[in-house]
């Protein structure tokens, strides 16, 4: 039982080229969606401040989608980073504002991930992932938009809409697209193909 | 770039609120999700 334990962490720890790869593509693919997205985002924010900020949750869908499939620490935020870089390089109108929500989200997704030890994939954990990845970002957004002039209640009412519209739109999305792979039966050489 | 937060105190109240909420929420996920590794396989 031990050696199992001690071959398990060994295998969070063990990149495979593959791995390395999925999440890259994940990284840039969804990088380059999500600058023609920003357009959509920047309309509810201009119209609706912190809480049009909060409105349109798809952002999140390539850290969770990526830890799903891969299953190692640091793939959610490895790939959050490329697509921030990606994003700010394909013409999201953020420009670099973009770098900040590649790091914030990638690191709330990872941290809920790293929490439950990279074992369990069930929708509360991918909703909690994508939600959490917002709440996090928030701190960014909030600050580079300069929303701090408005009420401490716009602002708290923006990240609970943000918690559940990121929870459904990334972390249920991610799960969805994930499990559609895991039935197709192309990712049997991940993590993921391997333990449901 | 200007980063300004709602609160006289700045940054911080912010800061600590979500540090707090974020150890609370991965304590109780640690404490619902136990490791499976030893009993995989």
């Amino acid at each position: 039982m031990a050696e199992r334990t001690a071959s398990y962490k060994q295998s969070l720890g063990s990149w495979t080229t593959l791995d390395i790869v999925i999440v890259a593509v994940i990284g840039v693919v969804f990088g380059f969606l999500n600058s023609p997205f920003g357009l959509i985002y920047q309309s509810f924010q201009a119209a609706f401040g912190a809480i049009g900020a909060n409105i349109f949750g798809v952002f999140n869908i390539s850290p969770v989608l990526a830890m799903f499939i891969v299953r190692k620490p640091g793939a959610a935020l490895v790939c959050m980073l490329i697509n921030g870089l990606v994003q700010m390089l394909s013409g999201n109108p953020a420009g670099a504002i973009t770098l900040g929500w590649g790091v914030t989200q990638g690191l709330g997704a990872e941290i809920i991930f790293w929490a439950v030890r990279y074992q369990h994939f069930d929708w509360k954990v991918m909703f909690l992932a994508g939600a959490w990845a917002n709440v996090f970002s928030n701190f960014w957004t909030y600050g580079v938009y300069g929303f701090g002039g408005q009420s401490i209640q716009i602002l708290v009412a923006g990240t609970v809409i943000g918690f559940f519209t990121y929870g459904v739109l990334s972390g249920l999305v991610a799960l969805a697209i994930g499990k559609a792979l895991q039935t197709s039966g192309v990712l049997r050489s991940f993590a993921s193909g391997q333990r449901t | 770039m200007n980063i300004t937060f709602a609160t006289d105190a700045g940054y911080w109240p912010w800061a600590a609120i979500f540090v707090v909420l974020t150890v609370i929420l991965v304590f109780a996920l640690r404490r619902f999700y136990p490791d499976t590794s030893e009993h995989s396989g």
